[in-house]
């Protein structure tokens, strides 16, 4: 997933971490293997090809992503959207977010990008495409899902505290840190990366965050695509939701990037115990921090 | 795995192609050129060895190596130590006619070249005899134990038009060659900084029989001032001469401390020292020896605004990695008993390297023997009837600021250059 994963177990001895270690290492990598698109052999690559001709079955992993993401697509209005890879394959190689033809391009590609062309077939668990130029991209969903997952072994495995994180954007805090009453986290000012900016004190739950660094801001490189504009995000931002689920705190950190403070007020009623900060700059490039509680 | 003298050819030339390398490394234009060993008897160069106690008989070793392909041949050996002088003999297979007076060498007629690689204080009137006697000259590092010495050597040298090539393998390395090619190539931006440190754990002794302690000082000269600056003259020399080459120049000044306070055995040399040399431009050379403790070893580390060169372990870092990853922090601080808060969602959230920065190797040929192609060179130089010289001036520079290294622990005092000769 083009990124970094790492776990740390503090009371655990050596034979049984390495054991950990392997069981959660062979998990994300299957799930990789399943939910890359860039993998060519991957399932997900599998339906990108063939699901626009005639519907594809899935396995049950597949499955349940996709009718995850069917969900979250609705909770949020459209804009948590796996459909917007061929957006993302069109920005990638713009350097001017702003020219109006790749705006009016973008349009043109989000038509067709709708997750309402994706359907999914209830009775034979398959997929098919309406629209067949759409191509799905889990990059979005699958650090939630592996985070998950990770979460699972280690509860299986009676560990009680656990810190566990996928490319330091994606984190799982099982129990406490070993000298303290949680596991505290820091966002950093995105100007100032040595000033704190928000934080947030885990305890068996999890954390997601999305946003544009300034460095790829300032450049238009920007990874997430508004849903709604088919353009990249472009407003120096950090999006980060706290809930019990790793999934939904991923796919919603993502959305929120997108959704103005009413719709995010709405989408986090349908919730529980769910914690979200917004955190924007003003003009002296200090954050201006709003929380929404459910 | 052991690179091959074709890999180095290969390496030499692609890097000799530019513009930078060839003027400021001109003695790699003789392996550019290719090989001028040729096969005709009167092609072979026949060299002498004077001192073949450790380093000598490494040497000679490394000699063996490629006699078969350079067409030249060990002649003769001398040193006045007879184990040294026996055992010499043995590794020329008795091929080689032995000497314990280097004058009896010199007077043969049909050697082209000495090499010299006795105790520091016996160099200069050696290399001059030798000189003076037709003889070129590749000289082990240090020059000379004094600067007055060196200065005579310098002379000869001009005078006779005789080679005097200073043994600074690092100047032959693949390694070196390319990481400074870099660094002058700005790859790690503005050299502002450089730190080097040689360190070892041990007395630095040589073993003397025990039915001959007159033999200490002879055998174990490395310890005595009369014979040598310690670790100045026998390590630091090296790590001078790579500092100056980067920088193009020698430094202005140098101070500096010194003291014994482990190997307290009667020996006369520190076994720790501290200097700290600067550059006409106010880039420092930080450096340090000890024989106390070798956790850190050898190294010279080179400080750009973009990127730092480590060139004793063949690598490269650069500035703009990603910061150390959060939950390698987290480690620390539990490791440490501390509850600290982990940073996450800045920049380093985009793909990452990896936990630790092991930076980059600067070149893949990180084994070739550069001792070995160091030889080549001179005989190759022999052949032509000179050298260039650059390299003579890389040992002069390397081994005076050894000495003012010296001078300046002894005087306690910043130290700059007054008596330079032209050079």
């Amino acid at each position: 997933m083009g990124t970094r994963f790492g776990f740390v177990i503090p009371d655990c001895d050596h034979d049984k971490g390495e054991k950990l270690s392997l069981l959660i290492k062979v998990e994300v990598n299957n799930l990789e293997e399943k939910l890359s698109r860039f993998i060519p052999s991957s399932q997900i690559s599998y339906l990108n090809k063939y699901a626009g001709s005639s519907p594809v079955e899935v396995d049950d992993d597949m499955w349940n992503v996709l009718n995850d993401c069917k969900k979250y697509y609705e909770i949020t209005s459209g804009a948590f959207n796996i459909a917007l890879s061929g957006l993302n394959d069109f920005w990638n190689d713009k350097q001017d977010i702003d020219n109006p033809e790749n705006i009016n391009h973008a349009k043109i590609i989000l038509e067709k990008c709708s997750m309402n062309n994706l359907v999914l077939d209830q009775v034979r668990h398959s997929v098919f495409f309406t629209n067949p130029l759409i191509k799905l991209d889990l990059g979005a969903i699958g650090k939630g899902i592996a985070i998950k997952k990770a979460g699972e072994i280690l509860s299986r495995s009676k560990i009680r505290n656990g810190f566990v994180s996928f490319g330091e954007s994606s984190i799982f805090a099982l129990g406490k840190h070993p000298n303290g009453p949680c596991w505290e986290v820091t966002i950093p000012n995105l100007f100032n990366e040595n000033e704190i900016a928000y934080s947030a004190k885990l305890n068996n739950n999890s954390l997601s965050v999305s946003g544009n660094t300034s460095n790829n801001s300032r450049s238009g490189k920007t990874h997430i695509i508004n849903a709604f504009t088919g353009v990249p995000v472009k407003e120096f931002k950090t999006a980060l939701v706290i809930h019990e689920c790793p999934v939904t705190a991923e796919a919603l950190s993502t959305a929120f990037m997108q959704l103005d403070e009413n719709q995010i007020s709405e989408t986090i009623n349908k919730f529980k115990n769910i914690r979200t900060a917004i955190i924007k700059y003003n003009a002296d490039r200090q954050p201006i921090i709003k929380e929404f509680i459910n | 795995m052991k690179q091959s003298r074709r890999d180095f050819l290969k390496l030499v030339t692609g890097i000799a192609g530019g513009a930078i390398v060839l003027s400021s490394m001109p003695w790699l234009n003789t392996f550019v050129k290719g090989s001028r060993a040729g096969k005709a008897a009167s092609d072979k160069v026949r060299l002498g060895i004077i001192g073949v106690g450790d380093r000598g008989s490494l040497l000679l070793q490394t000699f063996k190596q490629f006699e078969k392909t350079g067409n030249f041949e060990i002649a003769a050996v001398c040193d006045n130590y007879q184990p040294n002088y026996e055992n010499a003999l043995k590794l020329t297979d008795g091929k080689a006619a032995g000497f314990y007076d280097y004058q009896k060498l010199l007077d043969m007629k049909d050697i082209d070249a000495v090499v010299i690689a006795t105790p520091l204080n016996e160099h200069a009137h050696i290399a001059i005899d030798a000189m003076n006697a037709g003889k070129h000259v590749f000289c082990e590092k240090s020059i000379a134990r004094t600067i007055e010495d060196v200065n005579r050597m310098m002379e000869t040298h001009k005078k006779t038009g005789m080679i005097l090539q200073i043994g600074h393998q690092r100047l032959f390395s693949p390694i070196y060659i390319e990481a400074i090619d870099k660094i002058k190539n700005g790859k790690i931006g503005k050299v502002t900084q450089m730190r080097a440190y040689w360190h070892r754990n041990g007395n630095w002794r040589r073993p003397v029989p025990k039915d001959k302690p007159e033999l200490e000082r002879k055998i174990n000269w490395r310890l005595y001032k009369e014979y040598s600056a310690g670790l100045l003259t026998e390590l630091a020399s090296h790590q001078i001469q790579v500092a100056n080459w980067i920088k193009g120049e020698p430094p202005v000044s140098v101070i500096g401390s010194g003291n014994i306070i482990y190997w307290k055995d009667g020996r006369e040399v520190w076994d720790n020292v501290a200097l700290v040399y600067k550059y006409s431009d106010g880039t420092h050379l930080i450096y340090d020896s000890v024989i106390s403790n070798r956790h850190y070893g050898l190294e010279e580390q080179i400080l750009g605004d973009k990127g730092t060169i480590e060139m004793e372990v063949n690598k490269i870092y650069w500035e703009d990695h990603p910061s150390a990853p959060a939950i390698q922090r987290l480690v620390t601080d539990i490791e440490k008993d501390v509850f600290g808060s982990v940073p996450i969602g800045g920049a380093s959230w985009t793909p990452e390297v990896g936990i630790k920065d092991k930076g980059e190797f600067i070149t893949g040929n990180y084994q070739m023997d550069e001792v070995q192609l160091e030889l080549e060179g001179f005989v190759n130089y022999v052949r032509d009837g000179k050298a260039p010289e650059e390299l003579t001036i890389q040992g002069y520079h390397a081994t005076i600021w050894s000495l003012l290294g010296e001078q300046a622990i002894n005087e306690n005092k910043l130290i700059t250059f007054e008596n330079k000769i032209e050079l």
